[in-house]
Parts: C-alpha cells; sequence; structure tokens
C-alpha cells in the first residue's frame, strides 16, 4: 500500500472518531445554555486536564515549535519557564475564577469584569478584543490544518480543499454535543498528539543518531551554535527570552478559551489540581520537539521552510503508519485550539452580545439553536480569512497573540482585594492604551529596546489604569463587598 | 468592611511559597541564565544551559506539586 494511503486512511479514522465522540456527546447534551456552552460546570479533573492542554498547545507548538529549535536553536526551551508559569496562574488566579463563576454564573470574561466594574463598557470592550485578537487563531489553524491534510495525502488534495474538510468536520462535532463535544475529542485529541509527538522524535532520535544522547553528542560537535542563546540569527535575546515568557502564559490563559475553562471546573480542588500538574503535559511535550528540531539542524541542514522538519524527516525515514499517526497528532493539535476558540468565541457573542443586546428574555433552547448558527458563521469567517491573502491579516495575526494581555489590571482588581482600587475608567483606558501600544510596539516599530511589543504595551495598559483609578470612583461598596467578600470567605474561610 | 489585602500571604507557608517561587522563577531570566548560558560543563551529556533549566524546571515543578500537599491530606 502506498505510504500516502496509509497516512491518509489513519488520519480519516482520526476524523470518523472524533465525529463519534460528537454523537455521542450531542446524545448526552441537555439543552440548556449551561450545558452546551459550560459542560453544566462538571467538568472533572481528567477531562479538564487534557481540555486544558490540548487547547494549550495548538498546531504550532506541535509543527512550529521544531521549526523554531531547527533555526534559533535551545532558545525555544524558555517554553518551559512560561508553561510552569501557566501552572501557577492557573493555581492562583484560575481557583479565584472558579469561585466567582460558581457563585455568580459567569461564563465569559467580558460577564465576570463588567459586573465587577459595574459597566456596559467593560463588557463590550472586553467582549470585542476577546473575539478579534482570537478570530485570526482560527485562521492559522484552518491553514495549519489545510497544510497538513495536504502533506498527508501527497498534494492529493489542495490546501483549501483539505482545511475545509477537517474545519467541516470541527464544526459538525462543536454544533452537535457543544463543550461537551470539544471537551470529549480535546481528550482523545490531547492524548494522541502527546503520544504522537514522543514516538516519532525518539523514532527518529534512533533511527538517525542510534538515541537521544547520541543526538545531544552530534548536535554539540556539529551545530555548537544552537545550544546557547541568542542563537544563530540572534532572535532569543534576554528581553525576548523573558517578553515570551510573559507573552504566552499570561497572554494565553487570559484568551477567552483559555479563560472560560475554569468556570467549567466540578469543584475548587480540580482547578487546584489542573494548576498543579498541568505543566507536566506543557512542558514535557517540548522535550521531543527540540530532539525533531536540534537533530533535523544536523540531520537536515538547509531546509527552506523550517516548520516543516518534522513532516519532512519522517516522510524520508518513518514508516507511513507512523507519519500518518504523527500527522494526525498534528491535525488534533490544530482541531483542539481550533475547536476550544470557536466555541468560546460562539460564547462570547451569544451571552455578552445577542443575550444582553439583542434578545434578553429567550429560552435557552433558542441561545443554544443561535449558538450554533453561530458556530457555522464563525468558521465560515475563519475559513474565509485563511484563503485570503491581505496584508491586514498579516498584522492582526502579529498582534493577536497579546490582545488578551490587555485584560491584566482588570482581572487583578476584580480578584484580588486590596486597598488600592482600580476602577471602570482606569481599565478601560488601560485596555485602550495598551492596545494602541501593541500595535506601535509590534508593528510600527517591533520590539523597542529588544523587549517584546507585548510586555511594552502590557506595561503601558497598568501604568495609565492606576494612574487613572487614582483620580476616578471605584465600583460601589456593595458590589466590591458583595464580590470581595465571597473571594475572602471562600479563601480565607473563619476558622 | 475593609478586606484585608490578597496580595500579601497571611501564612507562614503563604510566605515560604511566595519566596521560592520568586526565587526560581527569577532563576530562568537574567542575569542568571547569563551565567548559565554555555555548553560546558556537559552534564550527563546534556550541555549546560539545557540541564541548568531542566533542574530548575523540576523545582518549580515540585514546589507546585507541594501546593497540593495540605490539601490532599486535607481529604485523606
Amino acid at each position: 500500500m502506498e505510504p500516502w494511503v496509509v497516512s491518509t486512511s489513519l488520519i480519516v479514522i482520526y476524523l470518523v472518531a472524533c465525529l463519534g465522540l460528537g454523537l455521542v456527546a450531542r446524545q448526552r447534551l441537555t439543552v440548556n445554555m449551561d450545558d452546551f456552552m459550560m459542560y453544566g460546570r462538571n467538568a472533572g479533573f481528567f477531562i479538564l486536564y487534557l481540555s486544558v492542554v490540548s487547547t494549550y498547545h495548538s498546531a504550532f507548538a506541535f509543527l512550529g515549535s521544531g521549526g523554531f529549535f531547527y533555526t534559533h536553536g535551545i532558545g525555544f526551551w524558555d517554553a518551559g519557564t512560561w508553561t510552569l508559569l501557566v501552572g501557577l496562574i492557573t493555581y492562583v488566579i484560575g481557583t479565584r475564577i472558579w469561585i466567582l463563576g460558581k457563585h455568580f454564573g459567569y461564563m465569559t470574561p467580558a460577564d465576570m469584569l463588567a459586573d465587577y466594574y459595574e459597566s456596559e463598557v467593560v463588557r463590550v470592550l472586553v467582549a470585542v478584543i476577546s473575539v478579534v485578537f482570537t478570530m485570526l487563531y482560527i485562521q492559522v489553524q484552518s491553514l495549519g490544518l489545510g497544510y497538513i491534510l495536504s502533506a498527508a495525502t501527497g498534494d492529493r488534495i489542495p490546501v483549501a480543499a483539505a482545511a475545509a474538510i477537517l474545519m467541516g468536520v470541527a464544526l459538525v462535532y462543536i454544533a452537535l454535543g457543544g463543550l461537551r463535544a470539544v471537551y470529549w475529542t480535546d481528550v482523545f485529541q490531547g492524548i494522541w498528539m502527546y503520544v504522537a509527538i514522543w514516538i516519532g522524535a525518539l523514532f527518529l532520535a534512533y533511527k538517525l543518531f542510534g538515541g537521544p544522547m547520541a543526538l545531544w553528542q552530534a548536535v554539540i560537535e556539529k551545530r555548537p551554535d544552537l545550544l546557547t542563546i541568542p542563537g544563530p540569527q540572534g532572535f532569543f535575546t534576554y528581553q525576548m527570552w523573558f517578553g515570551f515568557m510573559i507573552t504566552l502564559s499570561f497572554g494565553i490563559v487570559f484568551q477567552p478559551h483559555m479563560f472560560m475553562r475554569f468556570f467549567t471546573g466540578a469543584s475548587l480542588a480540580t482547578i487546584k489540581k489542573l494548576g498543579a500538574t498541568t505543566p507536566v503535559y506543557l512542558a514535557t511535550i517540548y522535550i521531543p520537539a527540540a530532539l525533531v528540531g536540534l537533530g533535523g539542524a544536523v540531520a537536515l541542514p538547509g531546509l527552506a521552510v523550517p516548520d516543516t522538519i518534522f513532516p519532512t524527516l519522517l516522510f524520508m525515514h518513518a514508516p507511513a503508519w507512523l507519519t500518518g499517526m504523527v500527522l494526525a497528532g498534528a491535525s488534533a493539535a490544530a482541531m483542539s485550539t481550533l475547536n476550544g476558540i470557536v466555541h468560546s468565541n460562539m460564547t462570547v457573542i451569544t451571552r455578552d452580545i445577542y443575550q444582553r443586546y439583542i434578545r434578553s428574555n429567550a429560552s435557552d433552547a433558542h441561545y443554544v439553536w443561535v449558538g450554533r448558527l453561530l458556530i457555522v458563521i464563525l468558521m465560515a469567517v475563519g475559513y474565509a480569512l485563511s484563503l485570503a491573502n491581505a496584508n491586514f491579516l498579516v498584522v492582526i495575526v502579529t498582534l493577536s497573540g497579546s490582545g488578551a494581555l490587555q485584560f491584566w489590571p482588570a482581572i487583578m482588581g476584580n480578584l484580588f482585594p486590596s486597598k488600592f482600587k482600580f476602577t471602570r475608567a482606569g481599565v478601560i483606558t488601560g485596555m485602550l492604551v495598551g492596545v494602541a501600544v501593541l500595535y506601535w510596539t509590534l508593528v510600527l516599530t517591533p520590539h523597542p529596546l529588544g523587549l517584546h511589543g507585548g510586555v511594552w504595551a502590557t506595561l503601558a495598559n497598568f501604568a495609565v489604569a492606576i494612574a487613572v483609578s487614582k483620580f476616578t470612583i471605584p465600583p460601589s461598596e456593595t458590589t466590591i463587598q458583595r464580590i470581595h467578600g465571597t473571594l475572602e470567605r471562600e479563601l480565607y474561610p473563619a476558622k | 468592611m475593609q478586606i484585608p489585602s490578597h496580595y500579601r500571604p497571611r501564612s507562614a507557608r503563604g510566605r515560604f511559597f511566595l519566596v521560592y517561587f520568586v526565587v526560581m522563577f527569577a532563576l530562568t531570566q537574567w542575569p542568571f541564565i547569563a551565567w548559565a548560558n554555555r555548553i560546558y560543563p556537559l552534564v550527563l551529556g546534556l550541555p549546560f544551559f539545557y540541564a541548568y533549566l531542566c533542574i530548575v524546571y523540576a523545582a518549580i515543578l515540585g514546589g507546585l506539586l507541594m501546593l497540593l500537599r495540605p490539601f490532599e491530606r486535607s481529604r485523606s
């Protein structure tokens, strides 16, 4: 049997399994908003764990990280720092988000922040930033999916058609089963991608070098420039290293598809355990990625598109079944992020815009159907954007990773009682200034003084939010007591 | 009623972990990584910089798992 038939068949098996899980999830669905959008707020540790880790890692982590190691060397092992920080953020901030979600029924970041700051402007601004800045991730994942399936079939299916097929499958299972289908497929995808990347990388290490330690030895002898920072092209400066840690930890956790997962946990213990243990998966997935990228730089130097190093080496050296399994794993990485973003953006638009401003007294079944329609629209827009080749898309993609970072001051004011109070005027002005500085420091003058633009924007945001808050009115005492009082009672119960 | 600040830990354990994680994450940043940024001496056959980071990451992970201990104890 030809290799492309084997690899394509494995991807088809994977897709059928996803659809099957979507159908089963549909049968278990209770038609209400909490079930369709929040998994009934009853996600246990195992399901939530694999959903968080597979959603966090996109096609970029699976394929792009190998390319990063290949091009810039060991600097990408900074990934360990930001993934560990994700665990700590989950433990400290995720638990507070869960407590407020349980007490006040929040579904989205905008829901939570608007309630504390008593502001519809905060609601709309947070909802718009949430959707606009993550919408482009849909486009990126769509393109990634297209390339993966197209490569698996030996270019027999064009990228555009391949992307349409994979997005179509994701659309069907999300629309059928809501967040339950997203979580169940995430579990399947999370296991598949982790196993695939480890087996693929170890296979290549043994096949090309005789084992991982021999691979390291070969890199030390032949490409020592890859083993220190800033790397051969001077990319990973100490400032950039710091910037990656901030933007890829706080910046991703605050994005709605990650943030909203905290609302869905079954208990406080679930979120605490999540914080303490997710870095095990998140960080260790970059160990095989380093083997692929660094080993690839020795075994196959001068590759025109470094991101393709993993599939290229597999096609050259691995049996077809393994190549197919790894490519299906790459599809799983892209789809698990895609479905999370589509579902969270649907929830944001349904909850924060449609239910709030367009039709507020409809039945739950009505909102579930509106959600399903929005899933179709969001997928169609993401797909259309992936086909477009406009320059403005490049600009927005550059901005997208750091957009949610601009919620940081508002979240701190909401979740951490203190003498100093952030005000609605403070956080609104801070967010607007932050987004403007983001445009300046990522697009107009990228990374001034070598420091990541996302960090500049966040610093400006905090400075403005604090300054304006000093001279403006904080939320009412009733609201502060209601929300901060809840956190106080839950986190520091009277003995 | 003024709610006490949630930025300041209220127990010795809380203060320990605050200092622990600040120190550990500081070890992953400049100037410490500038000191560790070299290939030799190899540590178990791995480049020094990679091994240094692996050790710090393991220490942070250990700290995160330690956070769960009193919780697990109270459950049992």
